[in-house]
């Protein structure tokens, strides 16, 4: 059942067994595996189907380094399906090392090893529509595919790791019917929950305070609450519920908001092959179920641990897109097309460099002069992105001449300094106080990144296959002009067993309550290579399955 | 002594199961009854034309029967009617007849339905025809009604063939939130181990059994395992638009296109398949029969969904090279 939050409903006299707040992918993968469970439940949603402009202000906060970090109302979506409605689809597990405790990653270390997660990934994988739970080149695929880097010596990177590609699914659109048509599920939007209230003098959630943009204002209460409204709005929810915690509900010590982690991404120096364009291969290679792969060069665990440094992938890339000396018109057109391009990509896309008006002149003449090229792109984009419904996941741009570009996406590492909090002065249209966000990095991150490339250009240059250049300032340039990846919200209500050094327990329950528990990144204790989504959509179903085991249902 | 079975409709798709099942079984000898002559026949085993709207016609055939098997189809009103007739016919001869209907009976019903749940017939005319059906034969009281869901296998038109053709053609595929409803999948060598086993059982009041397959599966989980059995891939992921156009554009036109071919006698020309919009609301409909009785007492062992795929497959494949 779908509910509108203004139409004359009494929330407050229908209690739920499970009340979610949030229906992105993690509040609405929990709601699709309670469905026909006996439970009663809530999911609320602070906007409507399709986004708009006042419910999405209610994101608006303030960063500390523009430079750094986007601002907290981008790459986030306030609507039905939360921010899967604007994400890339890009797909693939953690890896074992990430749980492991490793001496020289700060505050690493899960409270259980990704055993915990193995029987839920090949369901969050359908869930995401990314085909069947195959990682490695050799099993998702029955005939071998071409490696990227045709002689290279995997010595200390594996080049067979997949990433595999959601449509990418928008779970508000795609779920949405079996969301209304299950008996024991009613959806509430446009409700924007406020506060989390405590019975006095427990360590129940009693209800939760609840408002419209129109200022109708009501309580939900349940049985159990779960928390799935993103890592930052998730933890802006606890730190702005002080009316018995003075800090913040699971902030006694001081933890919620702290350890924010995105991931370290950038694109850096010229890699020339000795073999021309011919040698590489780093495209996409289409699954028989029809899902787009992608193989990455991904530093191995055992050289993780030697060289004490975090997890790291790299990629091709095409070269920099703002510099027209690359000759492409592909590349000249996307450049000149910029403000047709959606914030979130175009921010990574355009480096934030100013281009000279003779830049601009060099990029139209790159159109004009190849502009069959730039045609043939153009209805490629229109045919397999635009009207497609499974999109081509990115721009993929052969060089004839076999130079290219290193994509790099490397773990951050826990810091607690790198905080997110909560203004008191500056408050929403609901009178919430706004988030306020300042993103911090390591040292540890540099060296990361530093000793990571230093050894892909090493085996590059003893395969005999090319040979990559950059320089070493390089690296914290490209560091701190991607800043925080966007979207990637890791962190700040941190999962483990000590009260005093996490917020939420191995089941993902508020330690200092009996009866609250967070589904988000947020409670992820280190942020991996990997992309997110999948691991909070695999715990989300551990959640939900722990959710029905304790009310003895399972 | 053996039981001689009249299977209507016996040279089709389910009845020409139904009758090679039945000659393997030793204690029955079954009859094909078809509307037609014995063109394309090539059971072991007898032949008879029959018309099932003539009351004459289905008389002179009925004589000699222990049991009929009905496994007739049509449009809504050829369903009625002949309906009407063999239950006119079977008026005070206590013969058996076990009915092929169809989950078609329960209508737009959401969940799980027993064989005890009301027969909505709401859906379609077809829909309301197959509940109508089981209404007119429920006189006679030695009946049993087989309700299956989607029968596929070797030889089936709709659920193999055209989907088989639309998937190759990649007009088919994920169909998203479009194919999320159930699909009660039955193997058609299930069903005449059905029929078989019912003509066992001896019943006072008519009854009526679910056929479905109890592995839980989606419209999408068929569809993508039947196009990798047929290596139709990769998938095609067959978004709104395309399925709108299809349904709602395209299948209209094919059906005037139909219509022009049927009124001016063309000869036969070969029409792509259509997707209609029916298709697309049964790829939707959570309608999950609960086939348990039929696995006690007819005792089924349900051929694996992946097993009957692949045979399906294997026998398109040989077909449409």
């Amino acid at each position: 059942m779908i509910i509108d939050a203004n139409d004359p409903i009494t929330l407050s006299l229908q209690p739920a067994d499970i009340c979610i707040i949030g229906s992105g992918a993690a509040g609405i993968t929990i709601a699709l595996e309670l469905i026909d469970s006996g439970l009663n439940v809530v999911l609320i949603e602070s906007g409507n189907f399709k986004s708009d402009a006042k419910t999405q202000a209610l994101y608006k906060g303030s960063v500390a380094d523009e430079n750094l970090h986007s601002p907290p109302d981008k790459y986030r979506q306030r609507s039905f399906g939360g921010s899967t409605a604007i994400w890339g689809g890009r797909c693939m597990p953690f890896d074992p090392i990430d749980f492991e405790f490793r001496p020289d990653m700060p505050e690493s270390g899960w409270p259980f090893s990704i055993d915990a997660l193995t029987p839920y990934y090949p369901r969050a994988n359908k869930l995401c529509e990314a085909g069947s739970f195959e990682y490695v080149s050799e099993r998702a695929f029955e005939d071998p595919i071409d490696p990227i880097m045709k002689g290279f010596q995997n010595i200390n990177f594996s080049t067979n790791t997949l990433e595999r590609f959601s449509c990418p699914t928008n779970f508000g659109k795609r779920y949405v019917n079996k969301l209304a048509n299950a008996k024991n599920i009613r959806v509430v939007l446009n409700c924007n929950v406020t506060s989390i209230e405590l019975a006095t003098g427990t360590k129940y959630v009693d209800y939760l305070n609840a408002s419209t943009l129109s200022g109708k204002r009501f309580r939900i209460s349940a049985r159990k609450f779960i928390i799935a409204a993103g890592g930052l709005e998730t933890t802006r929810l606890l730190l702005a519920s002080r009316s018995q915690k003075a800090n913040g509900i699971g902030n006694e010590f001081d933890q919620v908001g702290r350890y924010y982690m995105c991931h370290i991404a950038g694109t850096i120096g010229t890699l020339r092959f000795h073999g021309g364009g011919e040698t590489v291969h780093h495209g996409y290679d289409i699954s028989k179920e029809g899902i787009y792969c992608r193989q990455r060069i991904a530093l191995k665990p055992a050289l993780q641990r030697n060289l004490g440094i975090g997890n790291f992938i790299a990629r091709l890339h095409h070269p920099r897109i703002t510099n027209p000396d690359h000759g492409s018109s592909i590349l000249s057109l996307l450049f000149l097309a910029k403000h047709l391009i959606p914030y979130e990509y175009a921010k990574r896309l355009h480096d934030g460099v100013k281009v000279s008006t003779s830049a601009w002149f060099k990029h139209i003449r790159n159109v004009i002069f190849r502009p069959f090229d730039a045609i043939s792109f153009a209805l490629h984009i229109l045919r397999d992105r635009k009207l497609s419904a499974r999109k081509f996941p990115s721009i993929i741009i052969k060089s004839p001449g076999g130079i290219y570009s290193i994509d790099f996406h490397a773990e951050q590492a826990p810091n607690p300094a790198s905080r997110v909090t909560i203004n008191p002065n500056e408050l929403d249209h609901l009178g919430m106080p706004k988030l306020h966000i300042d993103w911090r990095h390591l040292p540890k991150d540099e060296e990361t990144v530093k000793k990571a490339l230093a050894l892909l250009a090493k085996d590059i240059l003893e395969s005999g296959i090319g040979e990559l250049e950059y320089s070493e300032d390089e690296v914290i340039r490209e560091i701190t002009r991607y800043g925080a990846y966007g979207g990637h919200h890791i962190g700040t209500t941190r999962m483990g067993k000590d009260p005093e050094r996490s917020v939420v327990d191995p089941n993902c329950r508020v330690h200092s309550t009996e009866n609250l528990y967070i589904a988000s990144s947020s409670v992820f204790p280190t942020s991996s290579q990997a992309n997110p989504t999948l691991t909070i959509v695999a715990l989300s179903l551990r959640l939900a399955n722990h959710i029905k085991y304790i009310e003895g249902l399972v | 002594m053996t039981k001689r079975v009249l299977v209507f409709g016996g040279t089709g798709f389910i009845g020409s199961k139904v009758c090679a099942h039945l000659a393997n079984t030793g204690w029955a000898e079954p009859v094909a009854v078809s509307r037609n002559s014995n063109r394309g026949f090539e059971g072991e085993y007898t032949h008879l034309t029959c018309n099932l709207s003539d009351e004459k016609s289905v008389m002179s055939v009925l004589k000699d029967a222990d049991a009929i098997v009905n496994c007739t189809t049509g449009n809504a009103s050829s369903i009625i009617a002949n309906s009407k007739v063999l239950a006119a016919c079977l008026v005070n001869s206590n013969k058996q007849l076990i009915h092929l209907s169809s989950q078609a009976v329960y209508g737009s019903a959401q969940g799980t339905v027993t064989e005890d749940d009301s027969l909505l017939g709401d859906l379609d005319p077809y829909s309301h025809a197959k509940a109508h059906a089981e209404e007119i034969l429920s006189t006679n009281s030695n009946t049993i009604f087989l309700r299956p869901g989607i029968v596929y296998g070797p030889g089936g038109n709709q659920w193999t063939t055209a989907i088989g053709h639309l998937l190759k053609a990649k007009r088919l595929g994920d169909l998203g939130s479009h194919g999320d409803g159930v699909c009660n999948l039955v193997y058609v060598d299930d069903v005449a181990e059905a029929v078989t086993s019912a003509l066992k059982l001896d019943v006072n009041n008519p009854c009526a059994f679910n056929l479905s397959n109890v592995e839980s599966f989606t419209w999408n989980d068929y569809l993508c395992e039947y196009a990798l059995a047929l290596n139709a891939v990769p998938i095609k992921r067959v978004g709104d638009l395309r399925l709108k156009l299809e349904s709602k554009v395209f299948s209209f036109t094919l059906k005037a296109v139909e219509k022009i071919i049927g009124t001016y006698n063309f000869q036969r020309l070969s029409l792509p398949y259509a997707i209609r919009p029916s298709f697309i609301s049964l790829c939707q409909q959570n309608l999950a029969l609960d086939s348990s009785r039929a696995t006690k007492d007819l005792n089924i062992n349900w051929t694996e969904n992946k097993i009957g795929i692949k045979k399906s497959a294997d026998w398109f494949n040989q077909l449409f090279k």
